[in-house]
């Protein structure tokens, strides 16, 4: 009875997040879709005025409601820095769900999930912030080289060539804003794992990650990467978004989830590698020392 | 010149797809109503071209570069002879190269925004060595003590020198003048200057300035905004570099060697008004004939692709600009593509030589190198034949041109003319009309370049504005062959705005001439909006009626039919004459035709179907307009957000939220 319950706790716990951010993100989109309406409202073709062939009517309306746009952008990103901390939550019921779901043990539903999640929160919190200011130091730093590397370069090796190797510098940057990221992921992993603290997590993934460094990359690049290619090909499908009426619009729509949908799901695949692989190389019982098990 | 495309191509960059064409509901939709009117197939008129100039000045220079030293030395001959109605005993001549000499340069002083800001980090300038009037009997008279180089408000500036002559040049009369000079160049600014070993060396010599028929200089010191002016004539230059050096240059090669570790080529061209060139050890090149013109790619090692996407735009401009505007009338042509950090350099033109620009890496939805070259191309025509003075009436070549390159970019590439990005196709043509909107009110297109208070006004007047009013022409009357037939009429000659004007005027009448007037002289500006729109059931009349001298009461009765009808307004001191579509209950469409000479217009509607929504200017042709969100209105709007907008910008955020959550 258990075992049929928790794959139906994990979708459901995906279905939360991803209600969760289309709530957000709706909240985030509002004022910048009503301006729009207010501006065209009165056109008998509504807002396809705006994406009609040149995009007249979209420039003349981004430059005229500048200062309005500029305020709905502002506004968005709040919303989305705010959600973004708040689907610390959700994120963590899909944790347990997840760890529930290899275990066979609890949560028997997704309310069971919320109390571990709750207490994980400032856990999870600290390794959300943690890990974003080192990825954003990383980061920094690729701003800062590049420059610096093709400057160094550019009379030796001319400008191409050396941005090239500038972009090299910083895709070698980029690969460890990508350990990081893989860190936080295993890091919270291990707190679903009952590592309690920030830091035992974090002690408990640079240890699974040490054991398993290629096991963890290659699971977490392959659905990075694939995470983006349904989003990438709706949106850069070019006559896709054109085609008019409710019919397509809904089409539209569901295709857009669709995408955003497995997203969340490879984050859940990957999620669930990271739990299982720091169960199997870390005991998780609090404060006591690490242990290695096998995978 | 080209100025940046600003900041319009990154407003575009928001995550928003495409929507649709309107549906086709309308009882006379116009055929493909909603598709990009920039897709040109009108033929230009072929009116005769002038083959050659009135050759009025012939320079034989030769030049030789030290690339580590960043000097050329110049020597040579110049024989200027007297085309106007007046003898003269007197000279102008323009040492631009001074322009970087100091800040106390009219140039440097004015610096209001722009390229050519940045003060250059290595002084440039240009000294006259040698200055002499040569005689028939070979005796030459040294004008060198003669020659005044302070000028401007307080004297410091050295771009304008003023020469006195020992006896009057009569009408016809022409004069040979020795000289040698010394130029050091700048580290790159404003269109010249060297980086490393990359030299672009242009403005570089004596050069005199033009003698208007009336027998008065038009002379100026180099101002910050301004460009240039000068008579058409035959330049024979021999250049003297490194070996290793490869030699970009207006005109074509006529001899060449590599004698003492020197590469010297001697380039001659007539029928131009001036010579540029340049000189790197790295440059790499594509060759390649187009419609009989032997055009040079020059780009930097890496820029493969992008120098590839220069030939192409040439490939497609060169044959469609001569079809609109007159035979492109030289041999070669050479598109110098300097590096990102040179790109001071970039984004010029000289006869037969322009300058492109764009990093390596630009992708290719975005079309910025390939209008800039198509840009810089054009300006063989709006400068090069059509040499009017850009220091004066800048807009009559750099506005012209942006039309013309917004033209060709149109038909080579239709509504996705400046970008294609994320399924959004954004037009140059939209790019000039959203750009021309700022500072329409602040002051006229047609005045001086020296006039405008910044570089950002002078590009939203100067190129957009003229741009815009031209392309509302071409949408409205179909300006596209008077300008064809301007550009052939004054090919080698040097228009002024009332020739423009005239033109105009003959061809599509003085009205149109008139609003072409005010539209640049007089900061032209027009706005059409639709104020209301109504529509009920038709009914009898009811109420208290006096008849016979008995009182009746009469209720209304269903006549079986609707009314309606709608008010719209044209603000503004232009006017256009603009289609006014009628949307249907039933969404069916009607329009009317509004001459727009009034500045209100009521619009009665009776039928069997009820009138929902009323829209001006439905096909955009009126890229002028003011504010496009007034030019309709509908009976019951919707409320609430724009739903695609909404599903589109939710997307983008999920996306962000996924990117930036946990």
């Amino acid at each position: 009875m258990v075992g049929a319950l928790v794959p139906s706790v994990r979708a459901r716990a995906i279905a939360l997040l991803w209600a969760c951010q289309g709530i957000l993100a709706l909240v985030a989109a509002w004022p910048a879709a009503t301006m729009v309406r207010a501006a065209f409202g009165g056109d008998p073709d509504g807002e396809a005025i705006l994406f009609r062939p040149g995009g007249h009517a979209l420039l003349m309306f981004l430059a005229r409601e500048a200062d309005g746009v500029q305020g709905a952008l502002a506004g968005a990103t709040v919303v989305l820095v705010v959600g973004a901390a708040a689907s610390i939550l959700p994120t963590g019921m899909l944790l347990f769900s997840l760890e529930g779901s290899l275990n066979a043990r609890t949560p028997s539903s997704l309310k069971a999930t919320v109390a571990p999640a709750v207490r994980s929160f400032t856990a999870l919190a600290v390794l959300f912030v943690g890990f974003g200011l080192a990825q954003a130091l990383v980061l920094g730093v690729g701003a800062f080289v590049a420059p610096l590397v093709a400057n160094l370069t550019e009379r030796g090796a001319g400008e191409a060539r050396s941005q090239e190797i500038a972009a090299v510098a910083v895709a070698v940057l980029a690969l460890g804003a990508g350990y990081l990221a893989i860190l936080h992921d295993v890091a919270c992993a291990a707190l679903a794992r009952r590592h309690r603290t920030a830091l035992a997590a974090l002690a408990a993934s640079l240890a699974t990650f040490q054991a398993h460094p290629f096991l963890l990359a290659w699971a977490w690049a392959w659905r990075g990467a694939l995470s983006w290619g349904p989003l990438v090909a709706i949106t850069f499908a070019p006559r896709l978004g054109e085609r008019r009426g409710a019919i397509a619009f809904v089409l539209l729509v569901f295709l857009h989830q669709a995408a955003v949908l497995v997203r969340i799901a490879l984050r859940a695949s990957w999620l669930t590698v990271a739990i299982r692989t720091v169960g199997a190389t870390v005991r998780a019982v609090h404060d006591e020392p690490l242990a290695r098990a096998p995978l | 010149m080209q100025r940046s495309m600003g900041t319009a191509l990154a407003l575009v960059g928001l995550c928003l797809g495409t929507d649709a064409a309107s549906p086709n509901l309308g009882v006379r939709l116009e055929p493909d109503a909603h598709a990009d009117p920039l897709i040109r197939t009108s033929p230009a008129a072929a009116a005769p071209e002038r083959p050659h100039a009135e050759d009025v000045v012939d320079y034989r220079l030769t030049a030789r570069l030290d690339p580590d030293a960043h000097t050329v030395h110049g020597e040579g001959r110049i024989v200027w002879r007297n085309m106007s109605r007046q003898p003269v005993q007197d000279l102008w001549l323009h040492l631009y190269l001074n322009a970087f000499k100091n800040d106390q340069s009219v140039f440097l002083r004015e610096r209001v925004g722009g390229r050519g800001s940045t003060r250059p980090s290595d002084w440039g300038s240009v000294d006259v060595r040698r200055l002499a009037l040569a005689s028939p009997d070979g005796a030459e008279v040294d004008l060198l003590p003669a020659m005044q180089t302070r000028g401007g408000d307080d004297g410091a500036d050295e771009t304008d020198a003023h020469v006195a002559l020992p006896r009057k040049i009569a009408t016809g009369e022409s004069i040979e003048l020795a000289v040698a000079f010394d130029d050091k160049l700048p580290s790159v600014v404003e269109r010249t200057g060297y980086v490393g070993s990359f030299h672009m060396v242009a403005q570089w010599f004596p050069k005199i300035a033009r003698l208007e028929p009336d027998g008065t200089w038009a002379h100026f010191p180099m101002h910050h905004l301004a460009e240039f002016y000068a008579d058409f004539g035959t330049y024979d230059v021999t250049l003297d570099v490194p070996e290793a050096f490869t030699i970009g240059a207006t005109g074509p090669v006529v001899e060449a060697r590599v004698a003492g570790g020197r590469r010297i080529e001697r380039h001659v061209q007539s029928d131009v008004h001036d010579f540029a060139w340049t000189a790197w050890d790295r440059w790499r090149a594509l060759h390649e004939t187009i419609a009989g013109v032997r055009v040079t790619v020059l780009f930097p090692p890496g820029h493969e692709h992008v120098a590839a996407r220069d030939l192409a735009a040439v490939r497609f401009a060169l044959p469609y600009e001569a079809s609109r505007y007159g035979a492109y009338p030289y041999d070669v042509l050479t598109v110098v593509h300097p590096e990102d950090n040179a790109r001071e350099a970039g984004g010029m033109e000289y006869p037969t030589l322009i300058t492109a620009e764009g990093p390596w890496w630009t992708p290719d939805d975005v079309l910025a190198p390939e209008i800039v070259t198509v840009h810089e191309l054009g300006h063989q025509w709006f400068y090069g034949l059509v040499a009017t003075n850009e220091a004066a009436w800048p807009f009559l070549d750099e506005g012209l041109n942006q039309y013309a390159e917004a033209d060709a970019m149109a038909a080579w590439k239709g509504p996705g003319s400046a970008a294609n990005v994320f399924g959004l196709r954004v037009s140059d043509a939209a790019l000039q009309a959203v750009a021309s909107q700022r500072g329409v009110h602040d002051g006229p297109v047609a005045q001086s370049a020296s006039a405008f208070s910044s570089g950002a006004k002078y590009g939203q007047l100067v190129y957009a504005r003229t741009a815009a009013v031209l392309e509302t022409l071409a949408r409205v009357y179909g300006i596209e062959a008077t300008l064809g037939e301007y550009a052939r009429r004054f090919r080698f000659e040097h228009p002024t705005p009332d020739d423009l004007l005239a033109v105009v005027a003959e061809n599509l009448g003085p009205g149109v001439a008139a609003t072409l007037r005010t539209a640049l002289f007089d900061k032209g500006w027009v706005d059409y909006a639709v104020d209301g729109v109504w529509s009920r059931r038709a009914e009898s009349p009811a109420g208290l009626f006096d008849r016979d001298g008995r009182r009746e009461t009469q209720t209304a009765t269903d006549q079986g039919h609707y009314e309606g009808g709608a008010t719209v307004h044209r603000r503004g001191t232009l006017s256009f004459p603009v289609d006014i579509e009628l949307v249907l209950d039933d969404g069916s469409r009607q329009r009317v035709r509004w001459s727009g000479e009034e500045a209100e217009t009521r619009i009665p509607w009776q039928g069997s179907v009820g009138l929902r929504a009323v829209r001006v200017d439905p096909d955009d042709r009126v890229v002028i307009d003011a504010n496009l969100e007034n030019n309709a209105a509908q009976i019951n709007p919707p409320s609430g957000p724009a739903p695609r907008v909404l599903e589109r910008l939710a997307l983008v955020a999920q996306a962000a939220l996924q990117w930036l959550g946990p």
